[in-house]
């Protein structure tokens, strides 16, 4: 087994400080064959030790890398040194015997070679391809200074070539006798680059660099695994792994597998990688539904109540089992196929306030809204944020409101869309509630917003005439371009057919007070109609009759509707079970869903989801819910379902990163942070680049971490990403002009840009990459040719981070440039 | 058997002896021969079918170099296991998706066979089984491991798998906070 992985052209190579040693594996063990050598400790074994060795190494470096500084070529323990853990813990115990060897051996060898490098293990050991997978390779571009003299970087030499030591360097360092303080902490002069290659049969090439002043190591090839864990488990070929996962089915086993490294939580965080693991549930509009919270028997309310009335309710509904909400998944949710994973935590939730709490809406996967009486509250399920907001208040002393009528949970991400620059903004964090009331005894609709800035309702104002107009469609607002929007009629006049006039009420998002807009929707509405956004951003109606559904769309901004599909309903399924979905509109209800698509529930059971675009219509379950609240149509409410919609990525970059408090707040910057000097100023409106605000200092989060890289979300924010991938979430900044970046296509599923932002590089190095990890999702040779033609641009245009450098202008990202690369 | 007829005729009887015999000889990485009844390692392995329908057993032992001797003697454990257990439907090839899992539960003599295993040997015998294309001892195994990571806290997987924790104690006390509803609090 060791020969046939051997065998195949890959040239083991050991690094230790700026010695290298090629070896040679013709006899299945390594022997060195030229070059001082370090024994390598694990070479009669397989290959996948030295490989889980080579990470460790790299994370030991990654992890010490404040320890140790080059000077005058020899390693030194920097100021703040700690003691380098030993290589341990690699292996299973069983092995823990060879491992004591094999650190013995390890000392040894460091030891013998430089004498500073004390205690700790060799740099790494590192398994080289052959020249033609050499030859394959780039030079990591975009590594600022190093990369003058490209001779360490690979070529298309031998592997030996690869290391020769910086002369420049490493003579400043000797001829200032003390190193000046490195400006940009790259302390050594190599890049030491570690090539892993697990087995041909893989064909993994995994390649680190390991700049052992900084923390940079990247994989320059994808592989097909990612093989650097230092655990059992990950020694599994992917496809195992994935066959093992999916048969936990327990979301929270997942999560809890996912704390357990670095490495895993990684992983875990790699759409790939989950898109692989919930095949199913990457395509497609059922993907993102992951359940729906539902509540049954839940208690008729009067429909027009007064104080007695509110009294008696109170009473009755002690007497009335109701209970508390519970979480559905779908089949293929990731939120475990039997458990309800979500049902537990709200139960937990659910104290005093929250019991028998009625779901209202939820929206962005992480809000939810629930309405106990005439309580609003919101919960993240996900995260456990709760919020209850005060009693609505009323404009005349002594009246109470009639009804919620309809509600909008507005997230970070919605507020950003018009360049309106928030107080505070994460992509999913709740940032707005808004609901519209109706009051007793009169016919005025009342809009309140509850901005989480100010955390208290605004002034009610009135939006609506209720003698003239009425709401109708879902009561979830859709948000669409800054403001929430819902369906109203005009029931005065009432035109002999079927048709009514059709109105969009507008509530304007991120303002003090809420303003209400009424807009004339030229279309022959009928039927029930639905306001949806389309996948392409544009807002639409549609229109469910008995047999059909009819699709309006609007064209861009303009005021033009026109007609974009005709969609008929299936009828009746053979099964008896299943009665035609639509035989009458009352028998099924209907939601708006994410993105140009709908739910049915026939009230025979099942729920559906409709396609607007592809005109096709799905199961998504059989199971009955009790149907939802969000028709107007029904006083009476035998139970309620809320569908729980979220992204998987987000659902898990959410579940394992969630973030809470810091976010970008104007009135302070921290430049240093940014590496910015302090004669930086932000660029102006039109510039994508960058004020970068923090309302907390994000080094007390994490002091050994600087940036790394930063995530273009969709939209308009940018989420700078850390070394621990945790804090992945922790710093969301908004782009200020996110009009322009708007333009930039954007899939439907995350599909991340990653900038690449090192502190480290003080900003010069700016690089785009395709995915969410550096390199560890693409496949190999695309994400090399992306990587080096579109940093290179990007380093020529990246001088605006430059400290103290001159601004010429803003950071000019184009279109076009992210276009390649997505 | 299909016999390719358009073989030399000597391969044919070669084959046909072949044929006859009712066991195949595995060969391990280092070397160590073990027997397998034909018709067992057929059903069980798609590779090794194909390498009995190709004809590509070799009598002295068909090599498999991506098998240690312990990994194959447990596949070859398996299959007389198996070879005596009433064959049962559960050959069903299960997917990745959680949507489809057809996966039925291992019978009582395949959970014991599976948990007698030490660690290094379920793992071995994991990848020998993904090699040799065996989709039930797969199942098996691999629910198996899953077993192994269900219900438990952290510190446990990391013990059971052997995962180095590297977080930091005040990260790992953040984690703890953020995804205080997946850790078991009591």
């Amino acid at each position: 087994m060791e020969r046939s992985d051997w065998a195949q052209g890959l040239v083991p190579v050991t690094v230790t400080g700026q010695q290298l040693t090629r070896c040679d594996c013709s006899a299945g063990e390594l022997q060195p064959s030229h070059s001082r050598t370090i024994e390598n400790p694990y070479g009669h074994t397989r290959s996948l030790p030295n490989l889980r060795q080579t990470a460790t190494a790299a994370e030991q470096l990654e992890r010490n890398h404040k320890s140790w500084e080059m000077t005058g070529g020899t390693w030194k323990r920097g100021a703040d040194h700690r003691r380098p853990t030993k290589l341990r813990s690699w292996g299973r115990r069983e092995e823990q015997g060879r491992m004591a060897r094999a650190s013995r051996i390890a000392e040894a060898g460091a030891s013998k070679t430089s004498k500073t490098f004390g205690n700790s293990a060799p740099l790494s050991w590192g398994w080289t391809v052959g020249r033609r997978a050499l030859g394959a390779h780039r030079p990591m571009p975009g590594r600022g200074r190093p990369r003058d003299d490209g001779g360490k970087t690979l070529r298309g030499g031998g592997a030996a070539s690869l290391f020769s030591p910086k002369p420049t360097a490493a003579k400043e360092a000797k001829d200032g006798g003390q190193p000046p303080r490195p400006r940009h902490r790259i302390l050594g002069p190599t890049h030491i680059i570690l090539l892993a290659v697990r087995n041909v049969r893989d064909a993994l090439v995994l390649a680190l660099t390991v700049d052992p002043g900084r923390l940079a190591w990247h994989t320059l090839c994808a592989a097909k695994r990612w093989q650097s864990c230092t655990d059992d488990i990950a020694a599994l070929p992917e496809d195992i792994l994935l066959e093992v996962l999916s048969r936990v089915g327990n979301i929270g086993d997942l999560f809890r597998f996912a704390a357990t490294c670095r490495r895993w939580l990684r992983r875990f965080t790699d759409p790939a990688f989950l898109a692989r693991l919930c095949p199913g549930h990457v395509q497609g509009h059922r993907a993102r539904l992951l359940g729906f919270f539902s509540q049954e028997t839940r208690f008729v309310l009067p429909r027009q109540w007064t104080a007695r009335a509110l009294a008696m309710e109170t009473r009755m509904a002690q007497r009335v089992p109701v209970s508390a909400p519970s979480f559905l998944p779908t089949p293929g949710s990731p939120l475990g196929p039997a458990g309800g994973a979500l049902t537990p935590f709200l139960a937990a939730a659910a104290d005093d306030t929250f019991n028998y709490a009625e779901p209202l809406a939820a929206r962005r996967g992480a809000a939810s809204a629930t309405h106990h009486h005439h309580l609003l509250g919101l919960c993240n399920p996900i995260t456990g944020e709760r919020l209850v907001l005060p009693p609505l208040e009323c404009p005349d002393p002594g009246q109470c409101y009639d009804d919620i009528d309809s509600y909008a949970i507005i997230t970070g991400a919605d507020l950003n869309v018009e360049q309106k620059p928030t107080p505070s903004s994460a992509h999913f964090k709740f940032s707005q509630l808004i609901v519209t009331t109706t009051q007793i005894n009169r016919n005025y609709v009342h809009l309140h917003s509850y901005p989480d800035a100010t955390r208290s309702w605004s002034t009610p104002t009135v939006c609506l005439d209720g003698s003239r107009f009425s709401m109708i469609g879902a009561r979830s607002a859709v948000v669409h371009q800054g403001a929430a929007h819902w369906l109203c009629i005009d029931h005065k006049p009432c035109p002999p057919r079927d048709d009514y006039l059709l109105y969009k009420l507008s509530a304007e998002l991120g303002t003090a007070t809420p303003r209400a807009s009424l807009t004339n929707i030229p279309v022959r509405g009928g039927g029930s109609p639905y306001l949806s956004v389309t996948r392409d951003g544009e807002l639409s109606v549609a229109c469910v009759y008995r047999s059909h559904v009819t699709v309006w769309t609007q064209q861009g901004t303009l005021v033009t509707w026109l007609r974009t599909a005709m969609i008929r309903l299936p009828m009746a399924e053979p099964n008896l079970n299943f009665p035609p979905l639509c035989q009458s509109r009352g028998e099924c209800t209907w939601l708006d869903f994410s993105r140009g698509s709908m739910l049915a529930f026939p009230r025979s059971g099942g729920v559906f989801v409709l396609d607007l675009e592809k005109k096709k219509m799905e199961k998504v379950m059989d199971s009955t819910l009790p149907l939802s609240s969000n028709e107007r149509d029904s006083g009476a409410r035998d139970g309620t379902c809320v569908p729980y919609e979220m992204d998987l990525v987000e659902f898990f970059v959410l579940g394992c990163l969630c973030e809470s408090e810091l976010l970008a707040a104007p009135g302070r910057r921290d430049d240093e942070w940014w590496g910015l000097g302090s004669d930086f100023k932000p660029p102006g409106a039109g510039s994508h680049f960058l004020h970068v605000s923090f309302k907390e200092d994000p080094r007390r989060r994490c002091c050994k971490c600087r940036p790394r890289f930063a995530v273009l979300l969709p939209r308009t924010h940018l989420l700078f990403c850390y070394k621990c991938l945790r804090q992945l979430l922790s710093l969301l900044v908004r782009v200020p002009a996110p009009s322009a970046l708007s333009t930039i296509r954007f899939s439907d599923r995350f599909s991340f840009i990653i900038l690449y932002i090192d502190a480290s590089y003080r900003g010069e190095c700016l690089i785009l990459l395709p995915s969410w990890h550096v390199g560890s999702v693409v496949n190999s040779t695309r994400f090399l040719a992306d990587f080096v033609d579109v940093s290179d641009r990007a380093i020529a245009r990246s001088s605006l981070l430059k400290p103290r450098a001159q601004i010429a202008g803003p950071l000019d990202i184009t279109t076009q440039e992210f276009i390649i690369i997505t | 058997m299909e016999v390719d007829k358009g073989k030399g005729e000597a391969e044919e009887t070669r084959k046909v002896a072949e044929a006859d015999r009712d066991t195949v000889t595995l060969k391990s990485s280092d070397g160590k021969l073990f027997e397998v009844s034909k018709e067992a390692a057929a059903r069980l392995s798609t590779v090794l079918a194909g390498m009995i329908a190709g004809g590509s057993i070799d009598d002295n032992g068909t090599d498999l170099k991506q098998i240690g001797s312990e990994a194959l003697e447990n596949v070859v454990d398996y299959c007389n296991k198996h070879a005596n257990s009433i064959p049962s439907a559960a050959l069903i090839s299960s997917s990745i998706s959680f949507n489809t899992a057809p996966f039925k539960e291992p019978e009582e003599w395949e959970r014991k066979f599976v948990d007698r295993l030490s660690h290094d040997a379920l793992f071995d015998l994991v990848e020998a089984a993904n090699f040799l294309g065996m989709e039930r001892l797969l199942d098996v195994t691999c629910h198996k491991i899953s077993e192994m990571m269900k219900g438990k806290s952290p510190d446990q997987i990391r013990e059971v798998f052997n995962i180095k924790n590297d977080y930091t104690k005040e990260e790992l006390e953040e984690i703890r906070q953020e995804l205080a509803w997946a850790f078991y609090d009591d």
